[in-house]
């Protein structure tokens, strides 16, 4: 129970983080609903790679499959008409990329971390030269209001919120997951791939089906994160928009220690920090002071300090990033 | 070793690097193919634009020069096993260690300025090296992937270093830029009319250095040995945590001193652009080269000119192809994905002669 105990501790020190701004005159609702929207898009990438590392694949090509699938959700969108048609492009192509990677994990026995390398160094090309094929304007695009999904505004308690469906999603899904993976005959199989592929083997389950589907899976749901991104939350695409958001994500997987609750945990603690440097680097008073450039930094150096403190003595699955080798 | 072998392997590895290029280009030709571009005239300039002419194949030394040590940087930690992804982070904090010392710090003094080169590049190497030790330390003590942790000490290098060029140390006279290295700290030109400088000799020559490191010193098996096999390591006395921070911080000094050599060898600028435009991706692009080269620094020397004709040949498929010059990086990272496939050429033959009967 200790990590629970620990992200308690950190819970309770943003609620005293957040009266202690409150004095400074951010309001501490703000925070939380753009807390909630950063969370959402890391959630979602490391929800999913909970979920495949889980059957012993790691894909380190999330930033990678966040950046293609912002940019070409913003084309469906626009070809297909409407944002959610966009979303469900972005997921597409994110599930594509993951099936790529599945394969090569599995058939082609791949270098996992290679691959992952490989498919973000690609992403860093393909984006720039994605955009300037198909709007003739380098690095960035802004659609039409028209085709984008942005949030839903619900009025409470004198505020309005901005809350999205893929938000709900993302908490469903970690519920979901963990119901699925330490509660069902199906979770069992997943933990097994992971952990005793050998076993499943034996046993005749096909263990490269299953790494397959769930890498498959995992890069649907970073599809769907970075189709959130330009479509949900910014309105549009830069050629960073992930600005790493796919590394965080590992680092939420990572500190998680694969646990999916764990995990949509620290997506928010690592979105609220992001949220919270927004709003300093805003600030009258503040911004005056603090360098803009150095603000930026704090989602990164929260993400490395939070890593430190949680990853220490966690359990692995013992197949992970390994190739299964029938015998 | 016989000949025979040494000529075996060289043989079998520029083969599986020519496949995978192959790869890389196929895949690219359908991405150009699919927005009604034509791929062959983009390859065309492409390669024209690298090794066309014997003025561009210059330059492309000149784009090779930092690639090369980027290179030989990430090889280094995976010959140890690691992965450095933290190259690019390392290569900014160089190129900023380059204009403290040979800038800066050599303009206060004016007495130092004779040695500003070397203080230039030992700025380079040594702050690459320092923010190397992060990503070493908390691996080390505290486990945490350095992966993970490498890619954010890169986003903490890029804002770092974006604040200090566009604050502390922007160039008054050119805010567009940082303040530039004093004139003893430029390498000079080796032809006129061409960017190439004499830092080629130096990454050259650190390349070969780094490889005879790694092949005749205790501490290049030792980090051999932890890559290969670390519970062998382990069981016969070696300490991983040593040959850790060994491999991290020579691969950050190498980044570092890549940084340093774009400020100090290659004109016109000889300073960091505000947009970090002639410093970024070199990092990145670096792991391309070490993967293509099978982390061999030897090797690392030619596929550093390969990338670096990408980079050069790049330019010239924008104008002339309508092909976004970006393009090029994602041939490098789908070149590694085709690499992450290990005996590459095995299977491909097998499927091949399958496809064949």
């Amino acid at each position: 129970m200790r990590p629970y105990l620990k992200l308690l501790i950190t819970a309770a020190s943003l609620v005293a983080l957040l009266v202690a701004l409150s004095f400074v005159g951010l309001n501490p609702l703000t925070l939380i609903d753009s807390a909630l929207l950063a969370m959402t898009p890391l959630a979602l990438a490391a929800l999913g790679e909970v979920m495949n590392e889980k059957a012993g694949i790691t894909n380190i090509g999330l930033d990678g499959i966040l950046l293609i699938s912002a940019t070409v959700a913003v084309f469906g969108a626009e070809e297909l008409a409407g944002g959610y048609g966009g979303v469900a492009v972005g997921a597409a192509v994110g599930a594509l990329i993951g099936l790529i990677h599945g394969l090569l994990s599995t058939y082609a026995k791949a270098n996992q971390i290679v691959s992952g390398i490989g498919i973000n160094i690609f992403a860093y090309g393909f984006v720039p030269y994605f955009l300037m094929a198909a709007w003739g304007f380098p690095g960035i695009r802004v659609p039409p209001k028209e085709v984008l999904a942005p949030p839903r505004t619900i009025e409470a308690a004198g505020f309005s919120f901005k809350v999205s469906e893929l938000t709900a999603l993302a908490i469903a899904l970690a519920l979901i997951f963990h119901y699925i993976l330490y509660r069902t005959p199906l979770g069992l199989r997943v933990r097994a791939c992971g952990e005793s592929p050998e076993a499943l083997d034996v046993a005749g389950v096909g263990v490269y089906r299953i790494r397959i589907a769930l890498s498959t899976l995992g890069g649907a749901l970073a599809g769907l994160g970075g189709s959130f991104m330009s479509l949900v939350w910014f309105g549009g695409v830069v050629k960073e928009i992930s600005a790493g958001r796919g590394f965080i994500a590992l680092a939420c997987v990572v500190a998680s220690g694969l646990e999916p609750l764990l995990a949509l945990g620290f997506a928010f603690l690592f979105g609220f920090s992001e949220a919270l440097a927004y709003a300093v680097a805003v600030t009258p008073g503040v911004k005056e002071v603090v360098p803009y450039h150095l603000v930026l930094t704090i989602p990164y150096l929260v993400t490395l300090v939070v890593v430190a403190v949680f990853v220490g003595r966690r359990r692995f699955p013992r197949a992970l990033g390994q190739p299964y080798i029938k015998e | 070793m016989a000949y025979r072998e040494v000529l075996v392997k060289v043989f079998k590895g520029l083969a599986e690097a020519l496949l995978a290029l192959a790869v890389g280009l196929a895949v690219s030709a359908v991405l150009i193919a699919i927005y009604g571009l034509d791929p062959a005239k983009a390859f065309y300039w492409l390669f024209y634009g690298g090794f066309g002419t014997l003025g561009l194949a210059l330059d492309t030394l000149a784009y090779a020069i930092p690639l090369m040590l980027t290179g030989a940087a990430f090889a280094v930690c995976a010959k140890a096993g690691m992965f450095n992804i933290g190259v690019e982070g390392q290569a900014y904090l160089g190129a900023i260690g380059a204009i403290a010392l040979g800038g800066v710090l050599a303009r206060q003094v004016p007495e130092l300025s004779p040695a500003a080169l070397p203080l230039a590049l030992l700025g380079s190497s040594l702050l690459g090296a320092t923010w190397a030790l992060g990503p070493a330390l908390l691996k080390v003590f505290r486990g945490v992937h350095e992966v993970i942790s490498s890619i954010m000490f890169n986003w903490i290098a890029f804002y770092l270093t974006m604040y200090l060029v566009r604050g502390p140390l922007v160039n008054p006279a050119r805010p567009e830029m940082s303040i530039s290295v004093v004139p003893q700290a430029r390498f000079p030109v080796v032809f006129r009319g061409s960017i190439l400088t004499s830092a080629i000799y130096v990454s050259v020559s650190v390349c070969i250095a780094v490889y005879l490191v790694l092949r005749l010193t205790k501490l290049g098996f030792e980090m051999r040995l932890v890559g290969a096999n670390p519970d062998a390591a382990r069981y016969s006395g070696v300490s991983i945590r040593r040959a850790t921070l060994a491999a991290y911080s020579i691969s950050g000094a190498l980044a570092g001193l890549a940084g340093g050599l774009i400020v100090t060898g290659r004109p016109p600028v000889w300073s960091i652009y505000g947009t970090l435009g002639n410093v970024t991706n070199v990092g990145f692009d670096g792991i391309g080269v070490a993967l293509i080269g099978m982390n061999n620094p030897i090797a690392i020397i030619f596929t550093g000119v390969l990338i670096g004709g990408l980079w050069n040949g790049s330019r010239f498929m924008e104008p002339y192809a309508g092909v976004c010059s970006e393009l090029s990086r994602a041939v490098i990272g789908l070149i590694v994905i085709a690499l992450s496939i290990p005996e590459l050429l095995r299977v491909t033959s097998r499927y091949l002669r399958r496809w064949s009967s």
